[in-house]
């Protein structure tokens, strides 16, 4: 693979790390907040979305910002796009 | 097929089985979805067992009465592990009674009695509020959920 595949293919995988890590850490948050029915239930319901949806967001952060960060005019003539 | 095409292929790629994943997880989350949420009354939907608890709100503050006749205000008294029913009526304004730490939201409509089942599995005091714009005193409907062992 070339470099930029590889570093494509590894905004995906950080991504799904994240959105892992995400997952157990709601978990824990919303044991610690809810307390019973239809809270319990519902929060396990939307653990995994809302870690998708975290994962989704890492994903676009990193794919959209890094070219950005890293190609970006870095001298402070003119309009900067970053 | 050169580099370019593939590295615009893998960007079309991954960005697909991302949002596929994403899609994915929400039609199973929506057709599977069958937590408690409140629906008009209906005595006959009321789950064998859940205590009814009618539910009153007004300008402004909550009123619970429960199956032996008493009442409280501003105050609702549980016990820990059983399954309770709100009917929720409301006296004038639309209101909206919300308890977070259930995840419990119900609105209380003049005329439309709405009617959601809940129970709580630990013991300790948890705010409820209202959460629908209802008039100058608004913020004073609320109050605590004491849950009993
Ligand atoms: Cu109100």
């Amino acid at each position: 693979m070339q470099n930029i595949e590889k570093l494509i293919t590894s905004f995906l995988i950080i991504s799904i790390v994240i959105g892992i890590v995400a997952y157990f850490i709601l978990g824990f948050l919303f044991s610690l907040h809810f307390i019973g029915v239809p809270g319990v239930p519902a929060s396990q319901e939307a653990q995994p979305i809302i870690a998708t949806g975290i994962a989704a967001m890492a994903f676009t952060i990193l794919f959209m910002m890094y070219p950005v960060v890293k190609f970006g005019v870095k001298n402070d003539e003119g309009d900067d796009f970053r | 097929m050169n580099s370019k095409t593939r590295t615009e292929l893998l960007y079309v790629v991954v960005v697909l089985v991302v949002l596929m994943a994403a899609a994915g997880l929400n039609i199973v989350y929506v057709l599977g979805h069958e937590s408690n949420i409140a629906t008009a009354k209906d005595p006959s939907t009321v789950p064998a067992g859940s205590t009814v608890i009618n539910v009153t709100g007004y300008q402004w503050a909550w009123q619970f009465t429960y199956p032996n006749g008493t009442s409280s205000t501003d105050v609702l008294w549980v016990h820990v592990n059983t399954e309770y029913t709100f009917q929720v009526i409301s006296k004038d304004v639309i209101h909206d009674l919300l308890i977070p730490a259930l995840g419990l939201q119900v609105y209380a409509v003049p005329g439309h009695p709405n009617q959601v089942s809940f129970s709580v599995n630990k013991v300790g005091s948890y705010i409820f509020e209202c959460v629908e714009y209802c008039g100058e005193d608004h913020y004073l409907m609320r109050g605590t959920m004491e849950v009993l062992s």
